[in-house]
């Protein structure tokens, strides 16, 4: 993500070994680690280059759209936990929390899948009961 | 799953299948026989379609409950009687079809369609409505059946 000033991982340009984010020297081989590849480098006068998150706000999936088709066809109380689920992603991103809202849109996506889960059990025991009852016929 | 020098990497065999990025087409071709089938045969009348589960166990109409009813009606150009059954599903199927439009051109091609960034109050609003939708169709007391399906 490069929304986050996360250190990046260096790869050796001799073995190909992961080191350290802050090793000057490989792990593995020993050989002198390049300090181009921990990213671009700035200096006074270079042309700005464009940052990659600059000027629009990380997209953060919420699942509102899923949770809505939870609620008419899956599992409405999965589908109803999901949409409050997508709401707090969207408070969070609205207020700048990206973590925060990282970790509801994980939860809606969860609860997308509890309701398509429970919405196929769901489906399976209907139809066994309207098959029982007689209320579903053949052609 | 293969481990070289250490590191483990995860390979998906469906993700790994080059029909992989076109799924949401196929979905939706897939979905099209379906919907001669809502087209062909009216949900309403017994036969084929199986009741709605949370209705066969409890008696009471879900959020849900109407939408094959309404898709029949929609389909045969009938809005208000769709509209009807559930205006809830109704309403949301445009939203629900210009979403499914953008997961398929966005996984084949790499094409985003603008979607703008709902409004948590929004978000709150409908799961208030749909929350009091739920329990109003059930209201057996006039005006309220008239949200049931």
């Amino acid at each position: 993500m490069a929304y986050f000033d996360d250190p990046q991982p260096v790869f050796c340009t001799t073995c190909g070994r992961e080191s350290d984010p802050d090793a000057r020297f490989c792990d593995n081989c020993g050989a002198a680690l390049d300090p181009q590849s921990e990213g671009p480098q700035y200096a006074p006068g270079m042309p700005y280059q464009g940052d990659p998150g600059y000027g629009e706000l990380p997209h953060i999936p919420n699942y509102l759209v899923q949770a809505i088709l939870a609620t008419i066809c899956c599992c409405v109380p999965a589908g109803v936990v999901a949409i409050v689920y997508a709401a707090q992603v969207n408070g969070k991103v609205a207020a700048g929390d990206y973590v925060t809202a990282q970790r509801y849109s994980n939860n809606a996506k969860t609860w997308c899948w509890v309701a398509l889960g429970l919405g196929i059990v769901a489906a399976i025991i209907g139809i066994a009961a309207n098959v029982a009852s007689g209320s579903l016929g053949g052609f | 799953m293969a481990v070289a020098s250490g590191r483990i990497y995860y390979e998906s065999t469906l993700a790994s299948l080059p029909l992989w990025r076109f799924r949401f087409l196929l979905l939706g071709l897939a979905a099209l026989p379906c919907l001669a089938l809502v087209y062909a045969r009216n949900p309403g009348e017994p036969g084929i379609f199986p009741l709605c589960p949370f209705y066969t166990l409890t008696g009471l109409h879900c959020p849900g409950c109407g939408t094959l009813r309404g898709l029949h009606q929609l389909l045969h150009g009938n809005l208000l009687a769709a509209f009807g059954y559930n205006p809830y599903s109704m309403l949301a199927l445009p939203i629900i079809a210009y979403a499914f439009l953008n997961a398929a051109l966005s996984t084949a091609w790499g094409k985003r369609l603008p979607a703008p960034f709902v409004h948590p109050a929004l978000i709150w609003g409908l799961l208030a409505a749909v929350l009091a939708f739920w329990v109003l169709r059930n209201v057996p007391v006039y005006p309220f059946p008239v949200l049931a399906p």
